[in-house]
Parts: C-alpha cells; sequence; structure tokens
C-alpha cells in the first residue's frame, strides 16, 4: 500500500471511521512517515476551518416558529366537527405568540440526550492523533499546568465539537486534554470513564468542556486534572 | 390519526433543524435561501412522513434535503465567494470587534474556504457537507445517499484532498 492510498484511511481515521485493526496499522506507519503525518495534520486542520467556516449556530425561536407555523398550515389539528370562526386579527397575534411559546419549549424541555460514548471516542481517537503530531503548529492559547511539559497544542474537530488539543508530558506519562465550548450543555464536575484502554476524566465548567486522557493505567491522571482545574477555575 | 402523525413528525424534526439548518447554510448562497430550503426539506418530510420506516431519521431528512437542492437549481451556490452574504455577514461581526483586522481577515478565509466547497462536484460536495456539517457517520451518509459505505469513504477522501490542494494554494492555510 502506497501512502497515497493511505489518504482514504486517514480521512477514514479523522472521522472515528477506521476499523480498530487498520488504526493500528496505519498509526504505527505514520510515526515513522513524515508525508502522512503531514497529511494527517493537514486534513485536521482543514477539517478545524471548515467547522469555523460554516459555524454551528443555535436554532433560533423566531425560525422554529417559522417551521411550527408552517406545519400547521398543512396538517391543521383536527376540529370538532363545529365550523371555527375565522380568527381575528387580535386572535392571530396571539395565536402567533402561543405558537413561538410553543416552540421555545419545546426546544428548552426537549430531552437531547447526550450519548456521551461518541465523545468518549473521539477524545480517544484525538489522543492518538495527538501522539503522531505533536510538532503541529500551536494555537498559542495552551494552558500552562505546573509540574506537566506541553509538548503539543492543535486544533482539530472531535465527535463534531470545534476543539483544542494539548498534550503534555511528565516523565513518561503522556496526558491528551481535549477542549472545546460547552454549548448548551450543563456544567458539571469531573466524571470518570475507561474507553478502549484510554482512562477518560471529563468535566465542564459552564463555558467549556475538559476531556483528560491517558493510557491505562493512569497513574497519575487525577492529580492532572486537578491542577487544571486549580488553574482554569 | 392525522394529528398523531403530525406530532410525531414533528417530536422527531425540531431536534434535528440545527443539523439541517447548518447543512442548508453550507448548500445554498444565503441564510434566507438556507432558512427556505429547510422548511421546504421539513414540509416534504411530513408530506412523505408515512414512507418513514423507522430508519435513521436524521439521514432521512438530509436525503430529503439533498433532493430539493437538487431539483432547485436557482437556489444552489456555484460560484459562492467572498462577500456575498453582504450585509448579513456584516451584521455578524461583534461590535466593538477586539480586532476588526484579523476579524475580517479570517472571514475572508471562511468565505474562501466555502466558495471551494461550493466549487466541489456535487457528487463530492454532498459528502462533505453531510459529514462535516450534518455530522452524520458514513453509514447514515451511505443510507441517505443511496450509496455503498466503501464510496462514501472514497468519495470523502478525493474531496478532502482536493479542498486541501485549493485551500494550501490560495494561501489559506491549515490550522494545525
Amino acid at each position: 500500500m502506497t501512502c497515497d492510498d493511505r489518504i482514504e484511511q486517514i480521512s477514514a481515521m479523522l472521522d472515528g471511521e477506521l476499523p480498530p485493526a487498520e488504526m493500528a496499522a496505519l498509526t504505527a506507519h505514520i510515526a515513522s512517515c513524515a508525508d502522512c503525518a503531514r497529511a494527517l495534520a493537514e486534513l485536521g486542520g482543514l477539517r478545524a476551518a471548515l467547522a469555523e467556516a460554516v459555524p454551528e449556530e443555535p436554532v433560533s425561536a423566531e425560525f422554529t416558529a417559522r417551521i411550527e407555523r408552517s406545519l400547521q398550515a398543512v396538517s391543521p389539528p383536527p376540529s370538532s366537527g363545529r365550523v371555527l370562526a375565522f380568527p381575528s386579527s387580535r386572535r392571530r397575534t396571539w395565536l402567533a405568540a402561543a405558537s413561538a411559546i410553543a416552540a421555545v419549549l419545546v426546544l428548552a424541555l426537549w430531552p437531547h440526550p447526550h450519548d456521551e460514548s461518541i465523545d468518549l471516542g473521539g477524545v480517544r481517537d484525538a489522543a492518538l492523533r495527538a501522539s503522531l503530531t505533536a510538532s503541529a503548529a500551536p494555537t498559542g492559547s495552551a494552558i500552562p499546568v505546573p509540574g506537566y511539559q506541553l509538548v503539543a497544542d492543535r486544533a482539530d474537530v472531535i465527535a463534531g465539537h470545534r476543539a483544542q488539543v494539548l498534550v503534555y508530558t511528565q516523565g513518561v506519562e503522556r496526558i491528551t486534554l481535549c477542549i472545546w465550548p460547552a454549548g448548551h450543555e450543563p456544567a458539571h464536575a469531573v466524571r470518570q470513564a475507561a474507553y478502549r484502554g484510554m482512562a477518560i476524566r471529563y468535566w465542564n465548567d459552564g463555558t467549556r468542556e475538559f476531556w483528560a486522557t491517558s493510557p491505562l493505567p493512569a497513574r497519575g491522571l487525577g492529580d492532572f486534572v486537578d491542577a487544571v482545574t486549580r488553574r482554569s477555575a | 390519526m392525522e394529528d398523531d402523525r403530525a406530532a410525531r413528525f414533528r417530536a422527531l424534526v425540531v431536534p434535528q433543524l440545527a443539523y439541517l439548518q447548518r447543512m442548508a447554510r453550507a448548500l445554498t448562497r444565503d441564510r434566507s435561501s438556507a432558512e427556505d430550503l429547510v422548511q421546504e426539506s421539513v414540509l416534504r418530510g411530513l408530506r412523505y412522513f408515512d414512507s418513514y420506516r423507522g430508519e435513521d431519521f436524521r439521514a432521512w431528512m438530509a436525503a430529503i434535503m439533498r433532493n430539493l437542492n437538487r431539483e432547485r437549481p436557482a437556489l444552489q451556490t456555484v460560484t459562492r465567494l467572498e462577500g456575498e452574504e453582504g450585509e448579513d455577514r456584516l451584521a455578524q461581526l461583534p461590535d466593538p470587534a477586539p480586532d476588526p483586522e484579523q476579524r475580517l481577515l479570517a472571514d475572508d478565509r471562511a468565505a474562501q474556504l466555502r466558495g471551494l466547497v461550493a466549487a466541489l462536484p456535487e457528487a463530492m460536495r454532498e459528502i462533505v457537507v453531510l459529514r462535516e456539517f450534518g455530522g452524520l457517520s458514513y453509514a447514515q451518509i451511505a443510507t441517505a445517499l443511496s450509496l455503498p459505505v466503501g464510496t462514501v469513504m472514497s468519495r470523502l477522501a478525493r474531496a478532502r484532498m482536493q479542498l486541501r490542494a485549493e485551500w494550501t494554494a490560495g494561501d489559506g492555510g491549515c490550522a494545525s
């Protein structure tokens, strides 16, 4: 297989779509191939730039209300059989306001189950990529963590989030920290998880989500998280 | 019952509006056209909801949006380049901007990249939009476009390589 052939795999790796068996072979190759490492970094950068070119935006209440009104127009609620009076302008105004309020309530109350396994997988894959692109250009806004050396700082897209990926070392310990805007996710304290050989601790300070990960057994991950939370508080 | 059918459709479609809106913004020339495309997609989705068999709903709606967009050549973005969103884009600039020059430069680069996506061959552009802005997996894209997963994977890689080459050649550079 040539390096040109591997572009397809690198592209799939960025999307978290590469089977684990192929991932192992590809990461081993990239670790020793400057061209493929550069392709990985550039395609990762391209994805980050695309995420900024058409940024995620919340749906406005007005637009949701417009959609609701158009749906109601083609599928009116069933009447009880009696003829309804044509709505007066005051009633139409009230209906529009009620529709807008209903739309806001639907958006606010609709349960959006947050599938954390997607984020866990994305963070784990980002940590693998981080180990291959340590020389990538820094974003310039890394969090200094006392006692840890910053060895990589780059932009990436993780599970759909425009993320900053930082890699720290302390002795033999290597920790990847991924940070992205919290969006609508509520703040929460540090949680723990293990995913495919990686220990992951993650928290949300109400503004940003933080995902720290290192290979199991992760002896110093807790100390690192304590240092970061003290620093970013 | 009719109201039950519409209620089920609404319950499925409202959580997808943000994805649909973002995909539409990537497929059309401005915010107004994007909102029109989302609205028409939603209405068509309701009309054909009887044919929905419980498959991935976002992929199902993405297929409807893609088909609608193909049917509306006048609204398709073929040469969307910098500045075409005009006042709409200017209105999004923060005021006061911390660094107006940098902000405009970043805005130009974003517009340039959107132009490159818009100029991709349709078969490539659709996959890029569904993946990067719709957040669809390869399997979901394959469902939406009736393609084998392998074709999605290879076509997406080719599209990215083309974008990468043009983006780098245009002095856009890559972020990482």
